[in-house]
């Protein structure tokens, strides 16, 4: 593929086979941490450091890990990583640690998480299962800064980001003039309207894609169809033009 | 250990607090499973006897043996591995005594050991302070309001089924829209208590 | 072994637990300490914040209730406590509240929250944590309308660390007791002394050669230190011999159950006999309202020797109480009576007052069935039904052998309040006295009575004022077209009358032929929300509309203070529309119309009395401003920088909020008038004095720019919330453009058509 396709497939694997979006897997911290574009950064950079370090450590041990256990196995894998990512982030970054709260702990419950591993890392390599990780958090992180932008920005009308290891604001843009901000977008329901139409959106694009391909094929058939007739017709010529000449 | 506040822990946790409005836990099975009255009613239950054992177990262990033994910080490791063994505890119980009922459920019984509303309920009730009394009784309403949830959104939904939903938000999203609007419906048992 | 053996499986567990719990024990050991050192310094942070500077150690504590999560000493200073609560949102709030060492709040910080904004959030803004700053560790913390919840459990939390802070300082107050602690002896003041501080004020009442009586003032402690009112008293002299015949405190305006301890009958009858240069003992413990007492005896005292009556002054009619048809007296316990029965010998009364209760906590107020000897207008009984004051301390006032006291009386002071049960001795001296006035038929209707009307003691002026002359109405004509005349109006409810807050304020509209109300727009509420703002609804408002005298509508019941601002408010246009010659009401707009111009009382028959504007301060500098038709009570000065004829510029001061209210400056501007057309050119504010971030919103030049091209000030709309410095603003617009139309000749005053 070229540059330019290699590109457009990147794009739109992230936004097709969204796990978010498009799956419906991870939900539940989806919607609690979208509040700001620091707290979805901060969740997604957590969720693609499990995510990757899990599928690692799947796949190697998959080979010698019996099939009635590996829930267990995958489960003490998943939450240790999850412990220490905890604990790595109430010691260097507190103020995100506390915002996440106990979402960060749910990481362990998220289906994106546990679901890779089942459906992809244990049959995979080492190096192919750290990328699928990674992509998989990508656009996990991907939809999650979607959301907490759209939901920062008329929530609050003021899209800001922060160092979290030190709290020190990196920039803070006025987008929306104080007073004209909707508050709702703060609240669960918010999260819930804005998920809503960002995910009937992706079903949409998603339903654009998939008729755009059926209407290709359906072309693709109908010329294939037409040269076939076409030939046909020509052999039917062809013979006719044969019989002529012979008689 | 007063009757009121028994009593703000079930109305708080079944209403105020409904975990899948207010804290958007147990929305995958949510999803999934909310399209019939029968199995959304079948899950609810199987979900509440889930959370109330494995609660009140890790409850236990917290305070019996993770606390004493300072290893507070095994508490996620110890707790996931709890209720996956208590859920496959369960299956194989239905499994052998009601086997309609491990068939109906189908998939979704084994699911339930990554229902957040589960490990959340049993950090929770660590994180609250709550004692053993307390616990049981969070336990036991917080799934409850889960299962309300599922209940009331699996009617709406069949209802949905028949409606002149827009192409796009055919399925999840529109169902989205309605939790969105139950939010805010919810919202009005804030002062209840 | 073989992979799916179990012992495979269970050693492959182990090993993998093992693992795990080492590395995560590895990283605690790492983490732990730094985390740790995190959490405290997110609290020091706050602890520094609270007392900066200060040394802090962690305290052990008990704490039943739950709510304290830390108490930290701070030698020195005091003790803060870190309290967490669930207001509103599930997640709940935690703060830190500090006493110090005296008892004082020390400092309310919010640590973190999730409450509503516009609701909750609201617990957490600078007007709220301003009153708990406010606070001792024996006051009730107050809720905040709106925010029910989230200021409920704030209460919780703060009634938490008051426990266990006054438990260990070893206090237990008692809400009754008198609780100066210091001054333990009676001070001993002397008609000699200075009391300057007090401004005592003297009116001579009447004086027939024999007995003189004197309507006094003096300020005690609210005004000396919260800049409340002064106390009141009647002194009857014995002319001849020089002496103090009686003292009768008629306005009690400092602490209750602190300084009325001065204002006892016993007390007061240690003056009588005494003259100018004795020396009496004060009260202990309530110096300062003794003080004030004697301050007020000697300049009545001294107004004998002087001789003569002050000038200006009127006579008084104005005797206080009698003859305004309002309750006689503690207006403060809003007696509520109901005739049972009256059959011209017997009378029998419900009567409803606030005791300590009802006055301090906002609780229920006391009842009690008097029946009354008709003829000669004595107590036959005294029956107290419901109590709801503090039991073991208020109800020996309600006991058999205290309200037998009052069997025979025709005057509740005749008989002394129970010692250390005040209010409730009030609350029940205030169910027969309003029952008495009743009889004598001067309470109307069966609603709580009115508030005292002791203030209209003021200026005459205020005697042509028909009613509610204690709320200090003031009406000014917005625009009058001979059919329908509109009316901005102030008048005081209970945050002006009891602590010295601002008025609220109304537009009234009157239909000048008829003279009855056509509408009623509160504009300002200054009084309680959730308890005065009753009275502020369109559906009680709306009762006005058609009435020609606002008596007709009754209070509304618990909001009898701002009922009655708003019904002096309407009482006050109403009385314009009155006194104003309906023929001669110019059309509206910009001729000042001098009818309402005057901020003082309605009606005025005679020029200005300064008194009543509506500035706490005597607005009584010799007003030469007589450019000014409105604003009035700004006082602007004006000078004149340049007039070519074309375009004039004067550079003006005008007092905005921190003139009238703080005595600060006043606030100072530039403004350019176009001469031909009187209309404002330019602005320019070169001097703000009153509050940052409040009151500037009114020296804003989007503000300003509204001016431009107007030729009367009230054409724009104040700033809301920034009235006075917009009024400040609007009253150098006008002085520059009344100016500008006759420099020369004083505008025309209020003796127009009056």
């Amino acid at each position: 593929m070229s540059v330019k396709e290699e590109k457009k497939s990147f794009f739109s694997e992230m936004l097709l086979n969204n796990p978010v979006f498009g799956l419906y897997l991870g939900i539940c911290s989806t919607l609690a941490i979208s509040t700001s574009l620091n707290n979805a950064l901060g969740m997604g950079v957590s969720v693609i450091f499990v995510l990757v370090l899990s599928n690692i450590l799947v796949s190697l041990i998959a080979r010698i890990t019996p099939d009635e256990i590996h829930i267990p196995v995958y489960i003490v894998i998943i939450a240790t990583l999850v412990t220490l990512v905890g604990m790595l982030l109430q010691a260097y970054t507190p103020e995100l640690y506390s915002t996440l709260g106990a979402y960060v702990d749910l990481i362990v419950v998220n289906c994106i998480i546990l679901g890779r591993a089942e459906a992809f890392a244990c049959k995979n390599g080492v190096g192919a299962s750290a990328k699928d990780g990674l992509m998989m958090g990508l656009s996990y992180t991907f939809s999650l800064m979607a959301i907490s932008l759209i939901r920062q920005i008329l929530g609050t009308g003021i899209l800001s980001m922060s160092n979290p290891f030190t709290n020190a604001e990196i920039f803070a843009l006025r987008l929306i003039p104080s007073g004209f901000e909707i508050p709702i977008f703060k609240s669960q329901t918010g999260a819930f309207l804005t998920f809503a139409i960002l995910a009937a959106a992706v079903a949409a694009y998603k339903k654009s894609i998939d008729d755009k391909a059926a209407q290709a094929e359906k072309e693709a058939k109908a010329a294939a169809a037409k040269a076939k007739a076409e030939a046909a017709k020509a052999a039917k010529a062809a013979g006719a033009a044969a019989k002529e000449a012979k008689a | 250990m007063s009757l009121s506040s028994i009593l703000t822990l079930i109305i708080g946790g079944i209403l105020i607090n409904n975990v899948v409005l207010t804290k958007f836990l147990g929305m995958c099975p949510f999803m999934g499973v909310s399209t019939k009255l029968s199995s959304a009613i079948g899950m609810g239950l199987a979900v509440t006897f889930v959370i109330f054992g494995s609660s009140v177990l890790s409850w236990l262990l917290y305070y019996y043996v993770l606390d004493p033994l300072n290893i507070e910080y095994m508490e996620l490791i110890t707790f996931i591995l709890l209720i996956a063994a208590f859920v496959q505890f369960v299956e194989m119980f239905v499994k052998k005594n009601s086997p309609a009922l491990y068939k109906s459920l189908g998939i979704f019984l084994p699911l339930i050991t990554t229902n957040c509303v589960v490990l959340f309920v049993a950090q929770d009730n660590i994180t609250q302070g709550y004692n053993l009394i307390e616990t049981i009784v969070n336990s036991i309403a917080v799934p409850l309001g889960f299962m309300l949830m599922l209940v009331i959104f699996a009617t709406i939904r069949e209802r949905l089924n028949g409606a002149d939903v827009p192409e796009a938000f055919k399925g999840n999203p529109i169902a989205f829209i309605v939790a969105a609007i139950m939010a805010v419906a919810f919202t009005a048992f804030a002062g209840l208590v | 072994m073989s992979k799916d053996s179990t012992a495979y499986k269970a050693v492959l567990l182990a090993i993998l637990c093992a693992v795990c719990g080492l590395l995560l024990s590895g990283i605690n050991a790492l983490t732990a300490p730094i985390i740790a050192k995190n959490q405290l310094a997110t609290v020091m942070a706050s602890l520094e914040q609270i007392y900066p500077g200060g040394e802090f150690t962690e305290a052990e504590f008990d704490d039943p209730s739950g709510l304290i999560q830390g108490v930290y000493k701070s030698p020195g200073n005091g003790t803060i406590y870190k309290i967490h609560n669930v207001g509103y949102n599930s997640n709940g709030f935690t703060f830190m509240v500090a006493f110090n060492e005296d008892g004082s709040v020390g400092g309310f910080l919010p640590i973190e929250h999730n409450e509503t904004d516009g609701f909750g959030a609201r617990c957490f803004q600078d007007d709220y944590t301003a009153t708990i700053n406010g606070l001792t560790s024996s006051d009730p913390v107050p809720l905040l309308s709106g925010a029910t919840l989230t200021s409920t459990a704030i209460q919780q939390g703060i009634d938490a660390a008051k426990a266990l802070f006054n438990a260990d300082a070893g206090i237990s107050y008692d809400p009754n007791a008198v609780a100066e602690p210091s001054a333990p002896e009676a001070p001993k003041i002397s008609f000699s002394d200075d009391f300057a501080n007090t401004e005592p004020e003297a009116e001579e009442v009447s004086n027939d050669g024999t007995t003189a009586v004197y309507s006094t003032k003096a300020g005690g402690f609210s005004f000396l230190n919260e800049k409340g009112n002064k106390n009141e008293a009647e002194i009857t002299l014995d002319v001849p011999s020089g002496t103090v015949k009686s003292v009768k405190i008629t306005k009690f305006s400092d602490t209750p159950g602190i300084g009325d301890s001065a204002t006892a009958d016993s007390a007061l009858k240690a003056y009588e006999g005494l003259k100018a240069g004795d020396s009496v003992d004060g009260v202990s413990g309530a110096t300062f309202t003794s003080k004030s007492i004697a301050a007020m005896v000697k300049s009545a005292l001294d107004k004998l020797a002087g001789g003569g009556t002050s000038a200006a002054e009127k006579p008084a009619e104005e005797k206080p109480a009698e003859e305004t048809a309002a309750v006689t007296k503690y207006p403060e316990t809003e007696p509520e009576v109901e005739e049972v029965s009256n059959d011209g010998t017997t009378a029998v009364y419900r009567v409803k007052t606030g005791g300590f209760s009802f006055l301090n906590e906002n609780g229920d107020k006391n009842e009690a069935e008097i029946t009354i000897d008709v003829p000669s207008g004595t107590v036959k009984s005294i029956t107290v039904d419901t109590f709801s004051d503090t039991a073991g301390i208020g109800d020996k006032a309600t006991a058999e052998d205290y309200l037998k006291k009052f069997i025979g009386v025709s005057d509740p002071e005749a008989v002394d309040s129970v010692s250390g049960a005040t209010f409730t001795s009030n609350s029940v001296k205030s169910m027969i006295q309003s029952v008495l006035d009743k009889l004598k038929g001067l309470n109307a209707g069966t609603s709580a009575a009115e508030p005292e009307a002791a203030e209209t003691t003021a200026p005459v002026e205020t005697a042509s004022v028909s009613k509610y002359a204690e709320t200090k109405p003031e009406a000014e004509t917005v625009s009058n077209d001979g059919s329908t005349a509109k009316f901005r109006t102030k008048s005081g409810g209970f945050s002006f009358l009891n602590e010295n807050g601002d008025k609220n304020e109304a537009e009234v509209e009157v239909d000048v032929p008829t003279g009855k109300v056509k509408s009623v727009k509160v504009t300002k509420f200054s009084d309680t929300p959730g308890i005065g703002d009753k009275a502020t609804d369109d559906s009680w408002l709306s009762k006005f509309v058609g009435v020609s005298d606002p008596d007709e509508v009754d209070n509304v019941s618990g909001a009898t203070f701002t009922s009655n601002s708003i019904k002096g408010m309407i009482q006050s246009a109403l009385d314009q529309v009155k006194s104003s010659d309906p023929a001669a009401a110019a059309p509206a707009a910009s001729a000042p119309d001098q009818t309402a111009a005057v901020p003082e009382t309605t009606a005025p028959e005679e020029t200005k009395a300064p008194e009543a504007s509506a500035a706490p301060e005597t607005t009584d500098k010799g007003d030469s401003q007589q450019t000014v038709s409105r604003f009035k009570e700004t006082e602007p000065e004006l000078e004149e920088v340049s007039n070519d004829g074309k375009t004039a510029v004067y550079r003006i001061k005008s007092g905005g909020f921190s003139f009238l209210n703080e005595k600060g400056e006043k606030n100072e501007g530039e403004i350019e008038i176009d001469v031909p057309t009187r209309t404002v050119k330019s602005i320019k504010i070169t001097r703000f004095s009153d509050t940052a971030g409040i009151g500037d919103k009114a020296t804003a030049d989007d503000f300003l720019s509204k001016f431009a091209g107007k030729k009367d000030a009230d054409d724009v709309d104040g700033v809301s919330g920034a009235t006075f410095t917009s009024n400040s603003v609007k009253a150098m617009i006008q002085s520059s453009i009344d100016k500008t139309e006759a420099p020369a000749a004083a505008l025309p005053n209020t003796e127009a058509g009056k």
